[in-house]
């Protein structure tokens, strides 16, 4: 009862006024007593409201979220990483978002047999849940190129219709093509929002299906290199999003090579049965830092060797704030969420100027 | 003894190179001896700071539930007295003890209590939290008493060396600064931070900005930082002038009291905190930019632009602990708390090493002091050409 008048006074509040002003009011009356009686606007945390959940198709399912205040600005394609509890021990994992109306974001989840996330999941995410999340990431996104051709498998459609629904949504005149391929009948996703498309925006998509069950009306089969010049016989002038289970991924690259398309126009996002690499590599050469705060991310190269964690940051232009670079001051620590560092620090605080990354990747927050 | 050296070091010509090495012997010594202070503390924190801070929250409430209440409600003058004094103390605590500590990050190495951590904390002072801790942790203590790269120095229009070119309103600086800057100063925190105080100096001075140092607003807006400046003092004119007045007018008694019981409060507070924060920083002398190329040497850089003065443990909590300036200013992110400890300890390295140890007997002569600088520097230099000898204790 209490809980969901709190549930409706916050989406009420998140929806009615900018995140950005439910930020300021929060955190300057940010008391004991209110975490206590709102933990989910009075947070440090970002965290999201389950608002509805859809059934997509036979174990798929879209979860309507709204974040609270600490969400930031993303762009279709990108995805989050969500931070689930089973029986005390923590698992992550990263699904593609897409966008909703009023503030709203969703996330698509198909169940995995045997898979112990995605089955939970669907299980216990009722509306009214708080969820874990972080904030959004990922370079899969559109880049304003006039010609696309979305290739994808299984449930690596999700970053592909999130950025086609998009551009379409807003009006943005580019011309998309859509292959989309599932196992079986039952495994497709947005199948009807597919075919809506291509009768209502008179976009070119197929849908194929590479163990049908039974003959099936509207489907093809699997993409090979006669299908992909019949289908899209101007595909060498487009730009290629690809995302689907590593097996296929590979092969269509392959088949793009074979084609002789420009692998330079081809985006690709890794995408392993729901999962991407989580764990941080610890005592490998550091790869990522992310600079939560800032919503900011490093890619490391081999000039970042052996350079502090403030080095690295200002060679790729991050807004720290700097004093001393010595290690007396204290202005430039930050916290350290993952992965591991070396050199001058003291609890989870790191002193950038004096701390070098001991992992392959390092996640710093305020 | 090293000293000595330092001494016989400036009129040494023949061989430099082996002085220089006993003198650099001398700042890695102290070098060494600062940083094992700082070590033995760092590995002393825990629980004891997190209880402490948490404490002082917990008191800081107590104030502001009887100071509220009694302005509130009050039927006579002493009540009225008695509610000013308790919102004075919330507010104190909240500003320096609290507020100005934890944005140093004192508190940044325990994860429970995150509304202590420097980057999470907000204010219930009228400051823009992210100014603050750009302009005053990573410029004013890394560059404390260098010309034209401590903020800190000569601040709004305020002159306070000769080096500093002579501006005819700088003659009125002690009244204007007495009785119009320091009544609000913590209001014209961000003027300085944001970058907004020296946009008027560059117009307003013939030679700009000349003397005084510039802030770096890291490429934000004018628009933003517009917006972080109301937002900051708006948060406390909402409270302190609007809701809680309008809270006792709703219920039949007087805002005109509240709002002034408030507006006492906050003057005696701009007051209390713009004399301890002048009163413990030297003007002179100036320090070399370049004492930051030797951690040594940087120390004694802090220890010679700062000064202390005595007072008990209690009042030093409503002084933030800033009458230890000279031990904020070495460690500066260690929590204040430890501050009368540590001094002990800094000033027997400063006897071994014979390194003055400034300390006033009391905040009235600091205060006294202050002010002496302020009227000095109001008037033009002497033509004599005292420029550069200018000494003063």
């Amino acid at each position: 009862m209490i809980d969901s008048l709190l549930n409706g006074a916050n989406r009420w509040a998140l929806q009615t006024f900018s995140r950005d002003w439910v930020d300021y009011l929060v955190s300057n009356t940010m008391t004991e007593f209110n975490r206590r009686i709102n933990p989910f606007v009075w947070s440090y945390q970002l965290q999201a409201l389950l608002l509805a959940v859809h059934d997509e198709a036979d174990g798929v399912k879209t979860f309507v979220l709204l974040p609270n205040q600490h969400w930031r600005d993303w762009q279709a394609g990108q995805h989050a990483e969500f931070v689930v509890e089973i029986n005390g021990a923590q698992h992550r994992r990263y699904y593609s978002l897409a966008q909703r109306e009023n503030g709203c974001v969703s996330i698509t989840v198909k169940r995995v047999a045997d898979g112990l996330v995605s089955n939970w999941i669907h299980q216990h995410w009722l509306p009214g849940k708080v969820i874990r999340l972080g904030l959004p990431q990922g370079s899969f996104v559109y880049r304003q190129q006039p010609k696309l051709l979305f290739i994808c498998a299984g449930s690596g459609i999700t970053p592909c219709h999130s950025i086609a629904q998009a551009l379409l949504q807003q009006g943005v005149v580019v011309d998309i093509a859509f292959d989309a391929q599932f196992r079986h009948e039952t495994d497709m996703i947005f199948a009807s929002s597919l075919r809506d498309w291509a009768r209502e925006e008179g976009l070119n998509t197929n849908i194929a299906l590479s163990q049908p069950r039974q003959s099936c009306a509207n489907v093809v089969k699997p993409l090979d290199a006669d299908e992909l010049r019949r289908r899209y016989p101007d595909f060498a002038g487009r730009d290629i999003y690809l995302c689907g289970p590593q097996g296929f991924m590979d092969k269509t690259i392959a088949l793009l090579q074979q084609a002789g398309f420009d692998l330079a126009r081809l985006h690709c996002e890794r995408f392993a049965g729901g999962t991407w690499e989580a764990d941080a590599g610890v005592g490998e050469a550091c790869e990522e830092i992310v600079f939560q705060h800032l919503n900011q991310r490093v890619q490391l190269d081999t000039e970042d060797a052996g350079k502090t964690l403030m080095q690295i940051a200002e060679r790729h232009h991050v807004p720290l704030e700097i004093g001393c670079r010595q290690g007396m001051c204290g202005t430039c620590k930050l916290m350290l969420r993952q992965g591991k560092v070396s050199g001058n620090t003291l609890g989870n605080a790191v002193y950038l100027c004096s701390a070098y990354p001991a992992s392959r990747r390092v996640v710093l927050d305020a | 003894m090293f000293i000595n050296v330092l001494r016989i070091n400036r009129f040494m010509t023949t061989s430099p190179s082996v002085v220089a090495s006993d003198a650099d012997t001398r700042l890695d010594l102290i070098e060494q001896e600062f940083e094992a202070i700082k070590q033995r503390y760092r590995a002393k924190l825990g629980a004891d700071d997190v209880a402490y801070i948490r404490s002082l929250r917990r008191k800081s409430r107590i104030c502001e539930l009887l100071g509220r209440g009694l302005l509130w409600i009050s039927p006579g003058p002493l009540t009225f007295a008695l509610g000013v004094g308790f919102v004075w103390l919330h507010r104190n605590l909240e500003a320096i003890e609290i507020g100005h500590n934890v944005l140093h990050g004192q508190y940044d190495y325990f994860p429970e209590i995150p509304q202590f951590h420097s980057h999470n904390f907000k204010w219930k002072a009228p400051v823009d939290e992210e100014g603050w801790r750009r302009e005053h942790n990573g410029q004013h203590h890394v560059y404390t008493n260098v010309y034209e790269k401590d903020p800190d120095l000569n601040h709004g229009l305020l002159r306070t060396n000769d080096l500093t070119p002579w501006q005819p309103s700088h003659r009125y600086q002690v009244p204007l600064y007495l009785f119009g800057v320091y009544p609000t100063m913590l209001y014209r925190f961000n003027g300085q931070n944001l970058g907004f105080a020296q946009e008027y100096r560059a117009q307003a001075f013939p030679t700009g900005n000349q003397g005084y140092a510039l802030v770096d607003t890291e490429g934000a807006t004018q628009q933003q930082l517009q917006q972080r400046h109301r937002r900051s003092i708006g948060r406390v004119l909402f409270k302190e002038y609007l809701l809680f007045p309008a809270l006792a007018a709703l219920t039949g008694y007087s805002a005109l009291k509240v709002a002034l019981g408030n507006m006492l409060a906050d003057a005696i507070n701009n007051y209390w905190i713009a004399f301890t924060i002048q009163a413990t920083h030297f003007t002179e002398p100036l320090q070399p930019e370049q004492a930051l190329q030797h951690k040594g040497r940087w120390y004694l850089s802090q220890l010679d632009s700062s000064v202390n003065f005595k007072g008990s443990r209690r009042m030093s909590i409503l002084w933030g602990h800033l009458n230890y300036q000279i031990e904020h200013h070495l460690f500066p992110d260690i929590p204040s708390r430890h501050y009368p400890d540590m001094a002990k300890e800094v000033k027997a390295v400063c006897a071994r090493y014979n390194i003055p140890y400034k300390c006033n007997p009391g905040w009235g002569k600091a205060i006294r002091n202050f002010v002496g600088v302020m009227w000095k520097y109001s008037f033009p230099p002497a033509r004599s050409g005292s420029q550069g000898g200018a000494h003063h204790d």
